[in-house]
C-alpha cells in the first residue's frame, strides 16, 4: 500500500490512541449539513471507519477508526458531496455559528451568510502562531459563545422609541420583554429607554406590536482574545455595531495582526496580554469604540 | 362578540400553538382575547402573534395574568 505523504500534509486527520487508527475531521460550516452529505458521512463511516461518527463542540463531524492508507479515498468521497476535511493545528479553524435571523426568533443578524463570507476569506489560513478560532452568534444570548473564540462576533440591535413607524398603544410589552430593566413606562404607559442599561438584545424591538420601538442600529459586537481550554478567558469587546459589509475586512486585519505580532505558540489572548489591547488594535489598524451599552 | 382563549397555565410553546390554531379558524378582522400568564408566555406569544402578521390592539394586565387583544390580520397564514 503506497501512501502519498504530500497529500497527508493537508491535514484533517488526528492520531488516535490505537496505533493504526486515525480520526478524520470533517469541516462543517456553521453546523449545517445537507441530507446527501449526511448520507455520505454514514456511508464513509461504515466503509472506512467504525460505523459511527462523533459530533465535535465546534459543530464538526469526526470519523473515527480510519486507516491512514484510506485517508485519500475518504477525502475523495467527501469531495463528492462538497465536504472537505477540517483544519487542525496552527490554522484558522471552522467558523462556528448559531442559526441566526433566518431561523431563530431572537436572531438579529444573518449568521449563516456571515459564516460563509468569513469562511471564504479566512478559513484554513495557516502559518499562524497557534490555532485561530472564530465564532459568531445572532444575538446576546450567545448560544455559540463567541466570547470563547479568538475572534467573536455577536449580532446586536440598539432600540429607539420613534412613533414614525407606528403609534405606541401603551401595552408595556417592551418593558416586559427587557430583562435588564432598561425600559420604564411613564404615567401614560409610554416607554423610556435607558441605553446605559441596554444590552442591545433586541427583545423590546421584537416585542413592540406596532413598530414604535425600532432598531436605530443593527450590527456586530466584536470580541477579541477569547479562549477556553486549560485557561478559560472571555473575549474582550472592542467594537459595537460593526455593519455587515465591514466584518470580513475587520476579521482579516485582526488575523493578519495576530500572524505578524504573535510569537510561535501564542494564542491571540497571549499577544493581547503582552501588548495591551489598545496597542494591539492600534497595530491591527482597527478602531476601538467605547461601548455605549 | 370577541372570541376568548384562556391559556393561563399553558406553557410555551403550546400556548402559541393554541393561539395560532384558533386564529387560523377566524376571519380577517375578527378579534381574539388571549389570556396568558405573565412573563415568558406573555412576551413570547405576543411576539409570535405580531410576526404572523396579526395586530395587537390592546393589552390588559392584572397581578397574575395578561390579556392580549388581537385582531386577525391577513398575515403569513391569513
Amino acid at each position: 500500500m503506497t501512501i502519498d505523504v504530500n497529500f497527508l500534509k493537508q491535514g484533517g486527520f488526528i492520531k488516535q490512541r490505537h496505533p493504526d487508527y486515525f480520526l478524520v475531521r470533517v469541516r462543517v460550516l456553521a453546523g449545517d449539513l445537507k441530507a446527501n452529505q449526511l448520507k455520505k458521512l454514514s456511508e464513509i463511516s461504515e466503509k472506512y471507519g467504525a460505523g459511527w461518527v462523533h459530533l465535535s463542540v465546534r459543530q464538526g463531524v469526526e470519523i473515527p477508526n480510519v486507516r491512514i492508507e484510506d485517508f485519500q479515498a475518504v477525502v475523495k468521497e467527501l469531495e463528492e458531496v462538497d465536504l472537505s476535511t477540517g483544519a487542525c493545528g496552527p490554522r484558522a479553524r471552522v467558523i462556528l455559528a448559531c442559526q441566526g435571523s433566518s431561523i431563530c426568533p431572537y436572531g438579529l443578524v444573518n449568521t449563516k451568510e456571515m459564516a460563509k463570507k468569513l469562511d471564504k476569506r479566512i478559513y484554513g489560513r495557516g502559518d499562524l502562531p497557534h490555532k485561530f478560532k472564530v465564532g459568531i452568534c445572532g444575538c446576546p444570548n450567545s448560544c455559540t459563545k463567541p466570547q470563547e473564540n479568538d475572534l467573536g462576533f455577536m449580532g446586536t440591535a440598539q432600540p429607539v422609541f420613534d412613533e414614525v413607524e407606528g403609534a405606541c398603544i401603551a401595552c408595556g410589552l417592551c418593558a416586559e420583554a427587557c430583562r435588564f430593566g432598561a425600559i420604564t413606562l411613564d404615567d401614560e404607559g409610554r416607554p423610556h429607554i435607558d441605553l446605559s442599561k441596554c444590552i442591545s438584545d433586541g427583545r423590546c424591538i421584537h416585542a413592540c406590536p406596532t413598530g414604535a420601538i425600532r432598531a436605530a442600529k443593527i450590527g456586530w459586537r466584536v470580541f477579541v482574545g477569547g479562549r477556553f481550554g486549560y485557561k478559560p478567558q472571555l473575549g474582550i469587546p472592542i467594537m459595537e455595531f460593526v455593519p455587515d459589509d465591514e466584518v470580513v475586512d475587520l476579521a482579516e486585519k485582526i488575523l493578519l495582526a495576530y500572524k505578524n505580532l504573535g510569537k510561535k505558540g501564542e494564542r491571540l489572548r497571549d499577544v493581547i496580554e503582552r501588548m495591551g489591547v489598545d496597542e494591539f488594535i492600534k497595530e491591527a489598524g482597527v478602531m476601538k469604540v467605547e461601548s455605549d451599552t | 362578540m370577541n372570541q376568548i382563549l384562556d391559556l393561563r397555565g399553558v406553557p410555551c410553546p403550546m400556548n402559541y400553538v393554541h393561539t395560532k390554531l384558533r386564529l387560523e379558524e377566524m376571519s380577517e378582522g375578527e378579534v381574539l382575547e388571549v389570556f396568558l400568564d405573565k412573563g415568558e408566555p406573555f412576551s413570547n406569544v405576543s411576539r409570535s402573534i405580531k410576526e404572523e402578521g396579526h395586530e395587537i390592539i390592546k393589552v390588559d394586565r392584572s397581578e397574575e395574568f395578561c390579556v392580549i387583544v388581537v385582531k386577525k390580520g391577513g398575515g403569513t397564514n391569513g
